[in-house]
């Protein structure tokens, strides 16, 4: 029997059910969060955003010390700024070698890194994420928004202030993006967030910019040492200048040397001297430095926590037969030491005294029990001397404020720099300068490290690689090692070589193109106008 | 709708429409078809009355589904959140929580899954031998996967994004007979099969045949390892590691990799898609026989082709782990036995020697039933005997084969349980 029978059951309005009702004011102003509209709406807001900015090379996240990190695709502790600056500056020299497997990190001593290698992801991202935060500060403080928002007096004048040195933190993370990639993306705050693929810079227009973006500055920050600890002054303008300068040749082609001499000559006659210390320089309360410190990035055991900074420094340089309680902290992490290289820049130890074992040369403050001073094998910690610059402990003997974060602040310009850059841009032929005044600025640095005159050399024997042995001596795993090798010629070539230097137990150079790191793959992935340094 | 010709044909199609706040207004609207349509062949005058086809039935299916998880609420928006006190910053001697904007991704909208699939459902001698065989296809469009963001863009540098495309296509086949079907004794016995093969076929938002790939699988040693990658061409989660080679003993030469790309030097350059954590074919088989008032069965399970990081070997069966710079002694997997490795070599921990076939062959549960009827007014009472995760047949070497995620690492094991039951009923 055949039917004809249509059933048919519509089923239309399916569509009414799922609208689900929503609270506009929800939608607008999310109660866990705000808009820009609302931050920016206050001085103190601006304040708080500012913080944000410099944070930004402080802190890895908003969490603190670990959760909802800034920077993804690699682990939140190790995408710490000072930290992967350390990495990519110092691993990969005559001052470091760590123990460690993670990711990308065994790489940079073998100097056999490669293009998607994670640390140099990591640094550029970090730069540029702290650029795009400064970028978006600037936009929001400018005079126009400051009148729309009704901002007027002394809260507009502080904010000018801010703004400044929000184009001073894009300013320095161009000049790390210039030593390291040379030829980063470049945006500024006339890209609004999202509008444009960056396009490709080069690393004579990004000097350029740099130079011109920091002599713009200059006359709108606040007068040196006038400034709140912790924020940019005219002076650390004047010496990113200097570092600049002494560089100049290998980010242009052309000497500057008599610009550096200009511009570190500033910074010195600005009223900084040295501490008189040296094993005080990297202490607990090392904020008490300011004589000597230009700028800072600020820790604190509590309220700026991280595994980056200086609570890496304090505790990845110790194992072994180190004292924890030395340190300020419960456990080392069996991690970096030091090549005989650099151990042997200094004289001889006289004794085990903690911390510079009795050295004519308080600086060298090297940890040696149970260490051996040749590196057999890089991954064994025992092999190599350890560093014990930076003690998470008061210059008075006490205790900081927690054992697990570091108090230390980071001093990323310093006077000694300033000294030794003038008196190498004296001695490279600078004009403007003279070497009896050079050379007595080495001898300030000198008798701060013997504790007297004896240490101190006559104008005969400064000589250029004096000048960069004695970096070595004053500045070692301040992040500048690489920099300076390059400017010498020596960090791939043949001439120069350390323990394991391209991979080599007795050390062998490597090929020339490593004095750039590669542009990541990861951003060449989504931005096409990125080529890549050659050699990659 | 649905439409029925004479218990012959079927059609029915829906559609859906779904609005999500988490996307921006104007793009927050996904509208969401599906159509399918079946044959009753054994309705047909041809097959009415046949005594050895019982049921045939051809269907085909076409759907649309979305999916809005694994994202923020407000991504849309550049919502500003303050920082922890723990995550302030110094000015001056004054501490600031800081304002932070967060990475946003205004166009993201619906991701959307088409699945489309033809089947054959089929019963002979009177339903005694039932099953059914299906084909399916289906395609994950506008995959909510991390993107990067070209640096300086965004407030981040990986987002989640309308990114990807996925597919994945397959056989499922199923069997179920009853063998013996009497008063006193019966007999049912079924088995099924699925094959699935995945691949991600795009992640970025212009072809690129040098992206990088996302890492991901997070491992234990070390920090911040992964070892598996989700990149265009293979499945998802594929593992990426180091190819081991191997000396003339069989055993992994410490620390020694091939050089994949030939330029010389081992770097993560040299790293490459091995094996999936996916499982490639699924079995299934089941058993119950009842004869009077015993009844007897089983429930067993294989999977074939799935892949396992064995990361408790790798992270501590190792020579460092017991001989370690710390001069602590710790427990550790004996593979160390085996492998002989050092784990001193940075690349140890993502050597493809951990990458193990976890194939297994697995015998759910077993269980016997005596059913005494009834005790006493009209209760009645069954006695049973019951094992869960009775055996296991597997090559791999670890705690367990059946990981999911496809990384061994604190992996608690599956209990083995008895249980011996009594069952009163009253009435």
């Amino acid at each position: 029997m055949k039917r004809n029978s249509i059933k048919a059951l519509l089923v239309i309005g399916i569509l009414s059910g799922s609208l689900i009702s929503c609270d506009k004011n929800k939608i607008i102003a999310p109660n866990d969060a705000v808009t820009s509209a609302q931050v920016y709406s206050t001085p103190s807001g601006y304040k708080l955003a500012l913080a944000k900015v410099y944070g930004a090379f402080a802190l890895t996240g908003n969490s603190g010390p670990a959760g909802n990190g800034d920077i993804q695709g690699i682990d939140e502790g190790t995408s710490d700024f000072f930290r992967l600056l350390w990495y990519l500056q110092e691993l990969p020299t005559d001052e470091a070698v760590i123990a460690w497997g993670d990711p990308g990190v065994p790489d940079l001593h073998a100097m056999n890194w490669s293009s998607s290698n994670v640390i140099n992801e990591g640094l550029y991202y970090r730069s540029l994420y702290q650029i795009t935060l400064a970028n978006d500060f600037i936009r929001q403080s400018s005079d126009a928004e400051l009148t729309s928002r009704g901002i007027s007096g002394q809260d507009a004048t502080n904010i000018r202030y801010y703004r400044a040195e929000a184009r001073f933190l894009r300013a320095y993370q161009y000049s790390v993006l210039l030593d390291l990639y040379g030829n980063p993306p470049f945006v500024t705050d006339a890209n609004p967030v999202g509008s444009v693929i960056p396009p490709q810079t080069d690393r004579k227009t990004l000097f350029n910019y740099i130079e011109s973006e920091l002599k713009a500055i200059d006359p709108l920050l606040v007068a040196p040492k006038q400034n709140e600890y912790g924020r940019a002054d005219r002076a650390a303008a004047w010496a990113l200048l200097a570092r600049l300068y002494l560089n100049a040749h290998v980010y242009t082609g052309a000497d500057r040397y008599t610009d550096a001499i200009t511009y570190s000559s500033k910074v010195i006659a600005a009223g900084y001297t040295l501490i008189p210390n040296y094993a005080n320089l990297m202490l607990a309360d090392n904020n008490k430095n300011t004589s000597e410190f230009i700028l800072t990035i600020n820790y604190d055991g509590n309220k700026i926590q991280g595994y980056g900074g200086t609570t890496f420094m304090t505790h990845a340089p110790v194992g072994g037969s180190m004292h924890v309680s030395d340190f300020g902290i419960t456990g080392g992490w069996y991690g970096v030491r030091t090549t005989s290289a650099l151990v042997s820049l200094f004289p001889a130890n006289t004794s085990s005294a903690f911390p510079s074992n009795g050295n004519p040369d308080s600086r060298a403050e090297f940890w040696t029990q149970g260490q051996n001073l040749a590196i057999n094998d890089v991954t064994s910690f025992g092999d190599g001397y350890a560093v014990s610059k930076w003690r998470n402990v008061n210059s008075d003997g006490s205790a900081a404020t927690s054992s697990n974060f570091s108090d230390i602040d980071e001093p990323i310009f310093r006077l000694s720099e300033q000294y030794l850059i003038y008196a190498e841009a004296v001695v490279r032929g600078g004009t403007g300068g003279d070497l009896a005044t050079a050379t007595n600025y080495i001898n300030l640095i000198r008798t701060r490290a013997y504790g007297n005159n004896s240490g101190n050399i006559n104008s005969s024997q400064l000589t250029a690689q004096f000048i960069l042995d004695e970096r070595g001596r004053e500045l070692y795993w301040e992040g500048f090692r690489r920099t300076d090798l390059i400017r010498y010629g020596l960090f791939t070539s043949n001439t120069y070589v350390w323990p394991f230097k391209g991979g080599a137990k007795a050390g062998t150079g490597v090929a020339d193109f490593r004095n750039l790191y590669p542009i990541p793959d990861a951003d060449r992935a989504v931005n096409p106008n990125l080529k890549q340094n050659a050699g990659y | 709708m649905h439409y029925n010709y004479d218990d012959k044909y079927f059609l029915s199609a829906s559609v859906r429409s779904d609005v999500s706040t988490r996307f921006a207004p104007g793009i927050r609207t996904g509208t969401f078809p599906a159509i399918s349509a079946a044959w009753k062949i054994n309705n047909e005058d041809f097959l009415k009355n046949s005594n050895v086809v019982s049921t045939l039935k051809l269907r085909a299916e076409y759907g649309v589904t979305g999916n809005q998880d694994g994202i923020g609420n407000y991504d849309y928006l550049s919502p500003y959140s303050l920082s922890n006190t723990t995550a302030q910053y110094q000015f001056g001697n004054s501490f600031y929580q800081l304002y932070r904007p967060a990475a946003y991704f205004p166009g993201r909208t619906w991701e959307q899954t088409q699945t489309s699939n033809i089947g054959i459902d089929y019963g002979f001698f009177n339903d005694r031998l039932t099953g059914s065989i299906e084909y399916y296809y289906r395609k994950t469009k506008n995959l909510l996967a991390p993107e990067n963001q070209p640096a300086g863009t965004n407030f981040g540098n990986i987002i989640t994004a309308n990114i990807g495309d996925m597919q994945d296509k397959g056989v499922e086949l199923s069997i179920n007979g009853r063998i013996l079907d009497q008063r006193d004794i019966s007999w049912t016995a079924g088995f099924n099969l699925t094959v699935n093969r995945n691949k991600i076929t795009n992640l970025t938002s212009l072809p690129n045949p040098n992206f990088p790939g996302l890492l991901t699988g997070g491992i234990s040693g070390g920090t911040g390892n992964t070892i598996q990658i989700n990149q265009v061409g293979y499945p998802r989660y594929t593992f990426f590691v180091y190819q081991q080679v191997y000396g003339s003993n069989g055993k992994p030469i410490d620390g020694v990799f091939v050089d994949r790309n030939g330029d010389g030097i081992i770097n993560n350059k040299d790293l490459y898609e091995a094996h999936s954590p996916d499982a490639q074919e699924f079995l299934g088989l089941s058993s119950d026989f009842r004869y009077k008032k015993w009844t007897i069965g089983f429930v067993a399970r294989a999977s074939i082709g799935n892949y396992v990081y064995n990361n408790v070997a790798s992270s501590t069966g190792i020579q460092r782990n017991f001989l370690n710079p710390l001069g602590i002694i710790n427990n550790g997997s004996s593979d160390v036995l085996v492998s002989g490795l050092t784990g001193n070599g940075s690349n140890d921990l993502l050597s493809d020697y951990y990458i193990q076939n976890a194939s297994f062959f697995r015998m759910d549960n077993i269980h016997l039933n005596y059913n005494l009827g009834q005790v006493f007014n009209g209760g009645t009472l069954r006695i049973s005997a019951n094992v869960q995760n009775v055996f296991i047949i597997t090559d791999y070497k670890g705690v367990d084969p059946e990981i999911s995620s496809g990384l061994d690492n604190n992996f608690y094991p599956r209990p083995r349980t008895f249980v011996l039951g009594l069952n009163l009923s009253l009435k």
